[in-house]
């Protein structure tokens, strides 16, 4: 199975939001789309769901022009989705329906990840009776989506992009707005979904995570790619230019400036500074030595992906 | 590959559920089953309370009435003229028993009435292969008065109530009497101008059949409006709560609204349904509840209009299938102007505004409909605007399912008419399939009319 972009256009008017976009997911795993907001990274996913037409270019899953709904695909959208109003189970009925799922397999797959995802008291009642369910009728009434948290709703939406164990997932923004505990339960999921051979493309912009999952990754700034590749091979490439120090007894500030580094950070933990290399650091670490100042902490390792996306798409805030 | 209805089942399936399951639906039909159930009897009794005293004001512009028996050697007619005279409204009448003799100059004497008087000639055929088999009655009434038409057409409902009655007096408790009172018998109510011309209206509708067109005007005008609120209120639900994105992995937005519209025509259905299966449960209880002397069911005055067999006699199962189907074709077009209307916005605030389209539609539709049934009731020649209310697609859903059920409509004009609705159908899905694939992912402030037919010509946009 293989998932490739070639050369993709989209354009609103005389806008261009994707510009000539090309990658290909040829193995399991995850795929990363990155960039600010505005950049295209919902655009493209919408586009190669199927939602959005595009000027030229094409998508291609298996050589084969992309028919989404010929594929077992899973999608949690960026935004909370679900019918307000409607019964929590009988949303997910329907959504498994949509997919093809038979009724009692789409049950089986609902109670497996309600438990999985600990939201089994807004789908299932107690088992009462007599003068006890009477009493608890309200409290056990069957839950809407309008009376979950964001969390709890953004759990909802997984479980109906998993109910069909689709071959092909696309997670819009998946970590946004959870607690860490559920930040963890969902990367915990991801992982599975990954040992498990599947096709996932996601956008965050939480970089962090995206270097716990991802090997490929895109980064997108105003519709055009600024960096694509293997994220290794792309944080290789950069060379080991972060240097994180920390010491005792003496200020170093004076070697500092001395060796003309650029301070990143400053912390009670100690220094982060750029160096232009493992020479330089090796260089600023013998001065050290050589004053004799004591060095309680010393690393020196590739930048992170936050820093990589910072420099290419300028100061953004993560979230 | 999928096709563009691909999921369309279970779209219905959902949606009608749904629907069924709401609070709102539920007392609805509740609401409407109560009404079904109760209204015969109560309006029944209301109806004998009442009876005599809207009869007296009628009967007031009623000079003398004369009665012509020529069907059972003056039996029949004593025997009515007895009745009469024991009704409240015409008791202090003139009511004179005519010999056939007679006839030709009773007739001339109501024809220049200046007084109100009216004519009932009651005949009798036996003859089985006869045009006019069983007994027939004819209330004639002059051109001269005015108000003396609705006057003579509640006389004849009257005379209609009390044939059985009447019949039964005479032979009481005989074969003969048995054998008669099981015939059928039509009743007609005629003006005669000045000439002596007997004119008998064609095209216009008479009570009864104004009270059925009127019938089946509510219900299509109901049906449409929850019809319209439900489809647009889903298709706004769904973009305005993000769902749709979800759904749109799976089918494509030609199914999505395909089953939303027949979902809410199969929840109107059950709706009507359980609504005339409580009327028709409502029929036997007014039938426990209420007799005539003769022990046969009391009925309220509307109900005889309706229920009259000369008004029924052309009823046949292709007339009820035509009606429905036609029914059917009309909450189709209007619900996918409904989706059309419901996807041109993006909030549930905004639907209002989205809905306007929709509404004036349907304003323009019913209410030329109600202005042709108003100017036809008086009999008024208006044959082009009678066309154009059969033909037009936004009104014949409110009008012709009434004129094929009481086959008012000619052969001709019910096939041009359904053509072309079935046409308009046609040409409305053409038309959403080609821009509601954007309009279902639009986001933006509620588009206008001139928007649609720009982005129609384009079909460019979202997929």
């Amino acid at each position: 199975m293989s998932l490739e972009v070639k050369n993709l256009v989209k354009k609103y008017g005389e806008k261009t939001v994707v510009n000539d976009l090309s990658f290909k997911m040829d193995k399991p795993g995850v795929y990363a789309l990155l960039g600010t907001n505005g950049a295209g990274k919902t655009t493209t996913i919408r586009i190669i769901l199927g939602m959005l037409s595009y000027d030229s270019g094409q998508v291609l899953w298996n050589g084969k022009d992309i028919d989404p709904m010929s594929i077992n695909l899973g999608y949690l959208a960026e935004e909370r989705g679900l019918y307000p109003k409607f019964t929590l189970m009988d949303q997910l009925l329907y959504f498994a329906k949509l997919k093809n799922v038979p009724k009692a397999l789409a049950k089986e797959r609902i109670k497996y990840w309600a438990e999985r995802l600990e939201v089994t008291e807004y789908l299932y009642q107690p088992v009462e009776t007599g003068k006890k369910k009477a009493l608890n009728k309200k409290k056990n009434k069957p839950k809407t989506a309008d009376q979950l948290s964001k969390g709890n709703q953004q759990k909802i939406q997984l479980m109906a992009a998993l109910l069909s164990d689709p071959e092909f997932i696309v997670l819009d923004e998946p970590l946004s707005g959870l607690d860490p505990v559920n930040t963890d339960l969902f990367k915990g999921i991801i992982k599975e979904l990954i040992e498990a051979n599947k096709y996932i493309i996601m956008s965050s912009h939480q970089m962090a995570t995206i270097e716990e999952f991802c090997k490929d990754i895109t980064i997108l700034n105003k519709g055009n790619v600024v960096l694509q590749g293997d994220l290794n091979d792309i944080k290789k490439s950069y060379g080991r230019v972060n240097m994180f120090v920390k010491c005792e007894g003496k200020d170093i500030k004076p070697y500092i400036e001395s060796f003309n580094l650029r301070i990143i950070n400053e912390t009670p933990d100690g220094y982060q500074l750029k160096v232009t290399g493992e020479a330089q650091a090796g260089q600023f670490l013998a001065k050290l030595v050589e004053d004799k100042v004591t060095v309680i902490k010393f690393e020196l390792r590739e930048p992170s992906l936050h820093e990589i996306f910072v420099e290419k798409v300028g100061d953004v805030h993560e979230e | 590959m999928k096709s563009k209805f691909t999921g369309v089942w279970n779209v219905f399936k959902f949606s009608y559920i749904q629907t069924v399951k709401s609070k709102a639906f539920i007392i609805s039909t509740a609401i409407f089953m109560a009404i079904g159930l109760l209204a015969l009897p109560i309006s029944t009794a209301i109806s004998r309370a009442g009876k005599d005293e809207a009869q007296t004001d009628k009967a007031e512009h009623i000079g003398t009435i004369y009665v012509c028996d020529e069907a059972l050697d003056g039996k029949l007619g004593e025997s009515l003229v007895d009745i009469i005279k024991g009704n409240q409204a015409y008791s202090e009448k003139n009511i004179i028993l005519v010999k056939n003799d007679d006839y030709d100059k009773v007739f001339d004497t109501v024809k220049a009435s200046k007084n109100g008087d009216v004519l009932v000639d009651i005949k009798f055929d036996n003859s089985p292969t006869s045009m006019d088999y069983g007994f027939s009655y004819v209330v004639f009434y002059g051109e001269e008065i005015e108000e003396l038409e609705d006057a003579a057409d509640e006389f004849s409902m009257y005379v209609d109530s009390i044939h059985k009655e009447a019949l039964g007096k005479i032979f009481i408790s005989s074969q003969a009497g048995a054998e008669l009172v099981a015939y059928n018998y039509v009743s007609e109510v005629i003006m005669i101008d000045g000439v002596g011309n007997v004119v008998e209206d064609e095209t216009g509708l008479d009570m009864a059949q104004y009270w059925i067109t009127y019938v089946f005007l509510f219900v299509a005008l109901m049906g449409i409006t929850f019809l319209g609120t439900k489809v647009s209120d889903q298709i706004v639900t769904e973009k305005s709560s993000k769902v749709i994105e979800y759904i749109m992995t799976s089918i494509k937005p030609m199914a999505l609204i395909t089953g939303k519209v027949m979902a809410c025509i199969a929840n109107i259905f059950t709706l009507f349904g359980l609504s005339v299966i409580s009327f028709i449960g409502s029929i036997f209880i007014n039938g426990i509840c209420f007799k005539n002397a003769d022990g046969s069911m009391a009925m309220p005055g509307f109900i005889k209009t309706i229920a009259n067999e000369q008004l029924l006699e052309g009823l046949s199962f292709i007339n009820i299938v035509s009606s429905i189907f036609v029914f059917i074709l009309g909450f189709v077009v209007y619900g996918l102007l409904a989706g059309v209307s419901g996807a041109m916005v993006s909030k549930i605030e905004e639907m209002a505004e989205g809905m306007k389209l929709f509404s004036f539609a349907m304003i323009i539709g019913a209410y030329v409909v109600i202005a042709y049934m108003s100017t036809a009731s008086t009999g008024a020649e208006w044959g082009a605007f009678t066309n154009f209310v059969y033909l037009f697609p936004l009104c014949s859903p409110f009008i012709v399912p009434a004129s094929l059920f009481l086959g008012k409509m000619s052969v001709t004009m019910g096939f041009l008419s359904v053509g072309i609705l079935l046409v308009t159908m046609i040409v409305m899905l053409y038309f959403v399939s080609g821009i509601y694939e954007y309009l279902i992912y639009y986001s933006g402030a509620p588009l206008k009319f001139k928007e649609l037919i720009k982005l129609f010509r384009k079909k460019g946009g979202a997929k």
